[in-house]
């Protein structure tokens, strides 16, 4: 070996800062997945702190006497309701007043859970801000005054070369006999401790000194070492303020409580749930080692990319690391090197684009590790938010959808960057590796493995199926933007990724609250039509268009979804230039936008021509007695003609929406899924806006066979249109929309296969590239967003309710008029007997001036059966009264009435009396929209009216 | 500071060691630009860790960077000849003290030896670099480096 020559360093070029660039525009997701892996294991911990909290004396008292309480309080919320209506209007309102009941002991108990993870935090920061000292120490690393002045110009233009904005301290290992270097420190203080063996080549192989400064200088240049060692800090602190003194409590229970009265017994007791805990620890353990050297692995790749592109045509990191002998290693200790090998070094030194590559592992891991993220947060959180579960549900997911969907997004890039072999493999297995990751990582978490729920649990194939046909959805549109869209600098990639984080938060979010809870196979049919209901063809149309599947109820009462989904077609339009006039002829095929709005415009007149020709369709099927619609009709009455034909038309919109999409997706090639979106939102925006014609054919034609025939447009507010047709028929018609893409695009495919296919394929292109007007098609687009996005506005405040509960209790809540849903009170007949009495209808009004108003309006009638006989009363006139409320007590005075009430045995009165004027007080229990009132003998159920 | 980096103590008790740690540490210096040169860059830190904690030398000699982020080397070594000429040039400096050879505090040392000091510094030398696993052969070459050529110099 000889010496080098002792000259300066060559400077860093422009092409040297371009290639740079080049390998740190690559994404590699690194950064989001070290996010998850720490959030993982913090997350982890609060299900530790938990089960100290309620291991703690004081505070599981406190927790534990709370719950009881209000569980004495709500009964209802344990009694299993037999009907839909009793749910809804029994149990679900008992268990949203039951979980704002125990909100103070989740509150306790997550303040404890937060000073315990503040702690912990402090704790990792602590060990992050020594790893400097602790390296120093263990490995004698020395201060590296660099007093030779050409040795520390050289290190100077190496910091710049590689694009550090200021030189990191310089260590030496003053005894090490190796050739490598090190990278640590914090952001403030980056640190690089060079070995003395690597310092001699300095002399004897200038170039490969280079090599390997620039390696480490590299890490700093991308961050890697913050990164790294704040990892490995996060799982020490864990190790140490969790794992730790969950092992002492597995093994003394009563630590806390009883500290001198272990025994061995101790060890065997609930040992099943302390195996499945210590294995649920014990794979996370090896899980976040793991995942913690795949990271390294890409970072170690990037730094070398880095340091070659630094160094520039002389790099000699390819010689250095081709000299390396490396011993053979069994593929099973692979996983668990911190780099590479040297052939997958050579070969992205060689070339940066191998840079682009992510695996299916790596996706497994990280639906893994964002599947203990969110089970283990999600026994914490969501409680601190009731009775609003979707507030502490959105809290978890966000950063969930975030991490996981930015992952999806990166490895769905570099899947199109670099194809490989068996490209449709490597592309599709990315969603089913990332979902079947989230599978696996359900029962691993702490949560699960306590309760014990089953590694592989076959009881939810819809949830599962739901969320893999979610994650297929989101690939295939990532990858048709990836292929699409020109992306010179990651913009678009950004924006795609973000888009698709805002586009598919609400929809896992709806998920996960419903996942394996029975709600996601609730298909409910609609009701029989009365009259009419005899039939059949009309009976089975009644059912079909008011199908009701109940996540989907939940997704039309989200505002959150259409803008996301607008999203998916208009940040793509933007990012695509919709307004610019033609492509070059040369160019790729254009971007059908226009053809995607003309075809969604047409199908939403041919759903208008359809509403038009409905009524007249209906005169002839049906007669007008089935037409006519019933006298006072409620929310609860059953289905008549005028609602059956309003669901029919919708229903055409969403099957129009369908056929839309397909026929966009079928003769169009790129950015298919986003096409086919536009025009199925274009097809429903038209067609409720021709609901107009629909509504007043039908009021012309008279078709319900009212009195007095009505011959003009029907006034529907802008803000109902809106949110009452708009915003649900757009989104099932989205639903309608992604397997009709599939459809259309599969047998485009197919006839182009059949029929020669590249004639077709240029026959199309031809005229996808004849001159269409720019301005129109933007103007089309941004009308369109512009009326979905306000659809989605105006549902805004019902959204809020749902999300933020009005804080309704006590009096306070029982300010305003109730309607009895249920009334059932014990009447003793004296030698006849006693019987329990039911009825509804009578209107009580509290006001806040402490005055309140039984009304029997023009007559209500409760009725019971008594030795065989049918009894009925009837009431009628009203009851006033001064009130006065306390949390669970209402007491009456003054009490004066005026009317009466009449008794009847077989249909036959029997006796009339005066109202009654004295009131037993009533324990009641008012939350929001519900009153409940009960006494001795008597409970009532009442429901606010509104207005 | 003097040209090794090391701060001159004048404190009564510190002065003795003091003197036979600069001594040690300028000859080690002269041996080492003589037999290792492309080691001289780092020799300052490298000798004040060694004279610190010599038998630290040893125990880390093997030890390369590997972990998160180092760059692994693949166990790829290389000789590092500063701590046995260090470890040479104490027990030289040791042997120059019964000597009373006191009169090169300002430049090479072995430069005021006479014939027989300066064989017999040529053997502590030569047997402290076999002690420290360097072969015969070579560590008879590395002496002869060290002070042999000193010697050719002053015929």
């Amino acid at each position: 070996m000889s010496v080098a020559d002792a000259g300066t360093a060559p400077a860093a070029s422009p092409d040297t800062a371009d290639a740079r660039q080049r390998v740190a525009d690559i994404p590699s997701g690194t950064g989001m997945r070290f996010l998850l892996l720490v959030a993982a294991v913090l997350a982890t911990s609060t299900v530790i702190f938990t089960w100290a909290y309620l291991a703690s004396p004081g505070r599981a008292q406190f927790f534990h006497d709370t719950i009881d309480t209000c569980d004495k309080r709500y009964p209802d919320m344990r009694m299993k309701a037999a009907t839909t209506t009793e749910f809804l209007e029994r149990q679900a309102p008992a268990e949203r007043e039951w979980a704002r009941c125990v909100v103070p002991a989740f509150q306790d108990e997550a303040a404890w859970v937060g000073v315990q993870l503040a702690a912990e935090t402090g704790l990792a920061g602590v060990l992050y801000a020594l790893h400097p000292w602790w390296l120093r120490r263990r490995r004698g690393l020395v201060t590296f005054d660099v007093d030779n002045p050409a040795l520390a110009a050289e290190l100077r233009r190496l910091c710049t070369d590689v694009g550090l904005d200021r030189e990191p301290a310089w260590l030496l290992a003053p005894f090490s006999t190796g050739t490598g270097g090190l990278a640590f420190g914090t952001r403030r203080r980056r640190y690089v401790s060079l070995d003395a063996g690597l310092l001699t080549r300095w002399t004897t192989d200038r170039p490969a000194f280079r090599a390997v400064v620039l390696h480490e200088l590299a890490h700093h240049r991308h961050g890697d070492a913050g990164r790294t060692y704040a990892t490995i800090a996060v799982w020490w602190a864990f190790v140490a303020a969790a794992v730790v003194p969950y092992l002492l409590f597995l093994v003394h229970p009563w630590l806390l409580t009883r500290p001198l009265s272990w025994s061995p017994a101790s060890l065997v007791m609930d040992w099943g749930l302390k195996l499945r805990v210590l294995v649920a620890l014990a794979i996370l353990t090896v899980a976040v080692y793991l995942i913690r050297n795949a990271v390294l692995r890409v970072r170690e790749t990037y730094a070398d990319a880095a340091a070659a592109a630094a160094a520039g045509p002389d790099s000699a990191l390819a010689r250095v690391l081709g000299a390396h002998r490396e011993p053979a290693v069994p593929a099973w200790r692979a996983p668990l090197r911190t780099h590479p090998t040297v052939a997958q070094r050579l070969a992205v030194v060689a070339d940066p684009a191998g840079l682009a590559r992510t695996g299916g592992w790596e996706m497994f891991a990280a639906g893994l590790t964002g599947a203990l993220l969110a089970v283990n947060l999600g026994n914490l959180v969501p409680n601190l938010f009731a009775p609003s579960v979707l507030t502490g549900d959105a809290l978890i997911c966000l950063p969930v959808v975030a991490l996981l969907v930015g992952l999806l997004t990166i490895a769905v890039w570099h899947a199109t960057a670099r194809p490989g072999p068996r490209p449709w493999l490597r592309r599709w297995s990315l969603p089913v590796a990332l979902v079947a990751g989230f599978v696996a990582g359900t029962p691993l978490s702490l949560v699960m493995s306590a309760i014990g729920y089953p590694l592989v649990n076959w009881a939810q194939p819809v949830s599962l199926g739901l969320l893999l046909a979610g994650a297929l959805t989101v690939t295939g549109y990532l990858l048709s933007a990836s292929r699409s869209l020109p992306d010179p600098s990651g913009r678009a990639r950004r924006a795609v990724l973000v888009t698709a984080v805002v586009a598919v938060f609400p929809w896992f979010l709806i998920w996960f609250g419903a996942r394996g809870t029975g709600m996601d196979t609730a298909l409910i049919i609609g009701d029989r039509p009365v009259p009419g209901g005899d039939i059949g063809w009309y009976a089975a149309l009644a059912h079909w268009t008011r199908l009701l599947y109940v996540p989907l109820t939940e997704l039309e009462n989200d505002s959150f979804i259409l803008p996301g989904l607008a999203l998916l077609w208009a940040v793509p339009a933007v990012l695509s230039g919709v307004w610019r006039r033609r492509p070059r002829p040369s160019g790729p095929a254009p971007i059908r936008w226009a053809f995607a709005v003309g075809v969604g415009a047409v199908a939403g007149l041919a759903v208008i021509g359809f509403g038009i020709a409905e009524p007249f369709l209906a005169r002839e099927l049906l007669p007008v007695a089935i037409r006519r619609t019933p006298a006072n009709v409620t929310v609860d009455s059953p289905p008549f003609y005028a609602y059956v034909a309003e669901n029919t038309y919708l229903s055409a919109a969403v099957v129009a929406q369908g056929v839309a999409a397909a026929v966009t997706a079928a003769r169009s090639t790129r950015l298919r899924p986003s096409l086919a979106l536009l025009a199925s939102a274009t097809t429903g925006t038209v067609a409720i806006l021709g609901m107009f014609a629909f509504w007043t054919t039908a009021r012309c034609l008279n078709v319900a066979g009212n009195p007095v025939r009505r011959c003009r447009p029907p006034w529907v507010p802008p803000s109902e249109l809106s949110g009452v047709y708009l915003h649900p028929v757009l989104i099932r018609g989205v639903v309608v929309a992604v397997p009709a893409t599939l459809i259309g695009a599969g047998l485009a495919a197919w006839h182009r296969r059949v029929r020669g296919g590249r004639a077709g394929v240029a026959r199309h292109t031809a005229r996808a590239r004849r001159p269409r007007s720019a301005v129109a098609t933007t103007v089309a687009l941004g009308v369109v967003f512009v009326l979905v996005v306000s659809a989605a506005v105006v549902r805004i405040p019902a959204v809020y309710r749902a999300w933020v509960p009005a804080d309704l209790t006590g009096p306070k809540c029982l300010t305003g008029t109730w309607v009895e849903l249920d009334h059932r009170v014990d009447r003793d007949f004296g030698a006849a007997g006693k019987a329990r009495f039911a009825g509804s209808g009578a209107v009580q009004t509290f006001g806040a001036d402490g005055t309140a108003v039984l009304d029997y309006g023009s007559g209500v009638t409760e009725s019971a059966r008594l030795n065989g006989h049918r009894v009925q009363i009837a009431f009628l006139g009203h009851v006033t009264t001064r009130y006065r409320a306390t949390d669970e007590r209402i007491d009456y005075r003054d009490v004066s009435a005026s009317g009466g009430y009449a008794v009847g045995v077989d249909g036959r009165v029997v006796g009339t009396y005066p109202l009654g004027t004295s009131f037993t007080p009533d324990q009641y229990t008012c939350i929001n929209g519900y009153l409940h009132e009960n006494g001795p003998g008597y409970q009532i159920l009442l429901k606010r009216r509104r207005g | 500071m003097d040209e090794t980096g090391e701060t001159n103590e004048t404190a009564e008790t510190g002065e003795t060691n003091e003197t036979a740690e600069t001594l040690a540490r300028r000859l080690g210096r002269v041996l080492v630009e003589r037999a290792a040169p492309a080691e001289a860059v780092m020799f300052g830190p490298v000798s004040r860790a060694f004279l610190r904690d010599p038998d630290r030398a040893s125990a880390t000699r093997q030890r390369s960077a590997a972990g998160p982020l180092g760059f692994d080397d693949a166990g790829e070594t290389v000789e590092l000849l500063t701590p046995a000429l260090l470890k040479a040039s104490v027990e030289v400096t040791t042997y120059l003290a019964e000597q009373h050879v006191t009169g090169a505090t300002d430049g090479d040392v072995l430069a005021a030896l006479t014939v027989a000091q300066r064989a017999r510094v040529r053997e502590i030398v030569e047997r402290a670099l076999r002690r420290e696993g360097i072969a015969a052969e070579r560590a008879a070459l590395l002496a002869d480096a060290v002070v042999g050529g000193d010697r050719q110099a002053e015929e």
